[in-house]
């Protein structure tokens, strides 16, 4: 499963369990997020623990940030996935707004590298 | 449901009959007597009518009773069903408001996230914006300004004097005989040198308008404004002093055991008619001539764009 433009990639990696974001996210509205929230409530679907590689996902914006605050929201809500997000400390936005989702679901795992 | 079990013989005052009988037989000779037991009739027939009344009341009163009971027990049983109602709305609402009060808070969490992270996102495309800007404007190897800043900076300060009419001069330097030092030395000392003299010349320079930029290969510039040729040659003095004491060896060299450099310099009043290439081309001019008197040397001139500047 996987989705690539020239300025982003993202894919799932069923032996590790992880879904990697790489590149530069700046879609223009929630809509044009959906296909890939699908693919991330299609893969959380099957498996009780997820984890997402954002470590070179270098840029996010607004629209970004609300859909990947709104499938913490679902999954929070499922009560049975663990769910941890890779970051990296040396990109400023997931240092800053990683932790906020945290707020969404205190058992939510941050590991910055 | 109470029950009235009074008949109406029960309301016969039977005492009073059997008085009334003997008084009869007692006073049958009295006249009076006739008076009297009328009297008594009467009043047994206002008793018997006021003892109807008692009953019928008592009757009405007591069914009366009890339909009052039984629409009492009626309302009783009502008011039991819209309290177990009511308790269960009142659970269904409170479970409601705590979903919705999750919800709300929710929403706060993401409103706050997004906008924090809007402002993250700025920072750091502001950041970023001004790494690409400083490095579209420095030289990679000498980290102090490049070519491309050192045009847009001249041009600038072109216009500038050109408004104030004040002097503007231009220092061009170069390290003799560069190429026999990287044959001599190799390509990596070749670069060491350049880095190590383009820091001391950078240090040469304080005001704020002032810029020292790699011009190209082993050449460095200084743009000097508002600065007169007596002042552009005190720097240059200073530039060749600091680089002497640098004491790069130097073992090709025809004019000494150390990296030296030859400097020309030009200073003018800038004016509208001309451009700022003319101030390049002149000092330029002042650097060959500083080569062809034999290097390690510093050679000048003012030019006449403007009224003498000395």
């Amino acid at each position: 499963m996987e989705i690539k433009t020239d300025d982003y990639r993202i894919w799932h990696d069923p032996d590790s369990a992880t879904v990697y974001m790489q590149g530069l996210l700046r879609l223009d509205g929630m809509e044009k997020y959906q296909s890939i929230m699908d693919v991330l409530l299609s893969v959380v679907d099957q498996l009780p623990s997820l984890t997402i590689d954002l470590r070179e996902l270098e840029f996010l914006n607004s629209s970004g940030i609300s859909m990947l605050s709104m499938f913490v929201v679902k999954v929070r809500d499922r009560g049975d996935v663990n769910l941890i997000f890779k970051g990296s400390d040396k990109v400023l936005w997931q240092t800053k707004s990683l932790k906020n989702l945290q707020r969404l679901m205190p058992s939510l795992v941050l590991q910055y590298e | 449901m109470s029950k009235v079990f009074l008949s109406e013989e029960d309301f016969f005052l039977h005492g009073s009959h059997k008085t009334v009988r003997e008084d009869i037989q007692q006073t049958h000779h009295e006249p009076q007597l006739l008076t009297e037991v009328s009297r008594l009739r009467e009043e047994i027939e206002r008793l018997r009518k006021a003892n109807q009344d008692l009953y019928i009341a008592l009757s009405t009163t007591a069914e009366h009773g009890d339909f009052i009971e039984a629409q009492l027990q009626e309302v009783n049983e009502q008011l039991k069903v819209e309290v177990e109602e009511r308790k269960r709305a009142e659970a269904t609402l409170k479970a409601l408001l705590e979903a919705i009060s999750k919800r709300k808070d929710d929403l706060e969490i993401v409103v706050q996230t997004i906008m924090e992270h809007g402002d993250v996102m700025d920072t750091q495309w502001s950041q970023k914006v001004t790494e690409i800007n400083k490095l579209a404007t420095l030289d990679a190897l000498t980290q102090i300004a490049n070519r491309r800043r050192f045009d847009e900076h001249l041009d600038q300060q072109w216009a500038q004097m050109t408004r104030e009419r004040s002097p503007l001069a231009l220092i061009l330097c170069d390290i003799d005989h560069f190429k026999q030092f990287n044959d001599a030395y190799g390509h990596l000392a070749g670069d060491d040198c350049l880095q190590q003299v383009a820091t001391v010349l950078n240090r040469c320079v304080s005001r704020p308008h002032d810029l020292v930029a790699r011009f190209g290969g082993e050449e460095f510039a200084a743009i000097l404004p508002q600065t007169s040729l007596e002042g552009a040659i005190r720097v240059a003095e200073r530039m060749q002093a600091e680089v002497n004491q640098l004491q790069i060896p130097h073992i090709d060299s025809s004019v000494s055991t150390a990296v030296t450099l030859s400097i020309g310099i030009a200073c003018l009043v800038p004016c509208s008619q001309s451009s700022s290439s003319e101030l390049i081309r002149l000092s330029d001019r002042q650097l060959y001539l500083a080569k062809q008197l034999g290097r390690n040397q510093i050679v000048f001139q003012s030019a006449s764009l403007q009224p003498p500047l000395l």
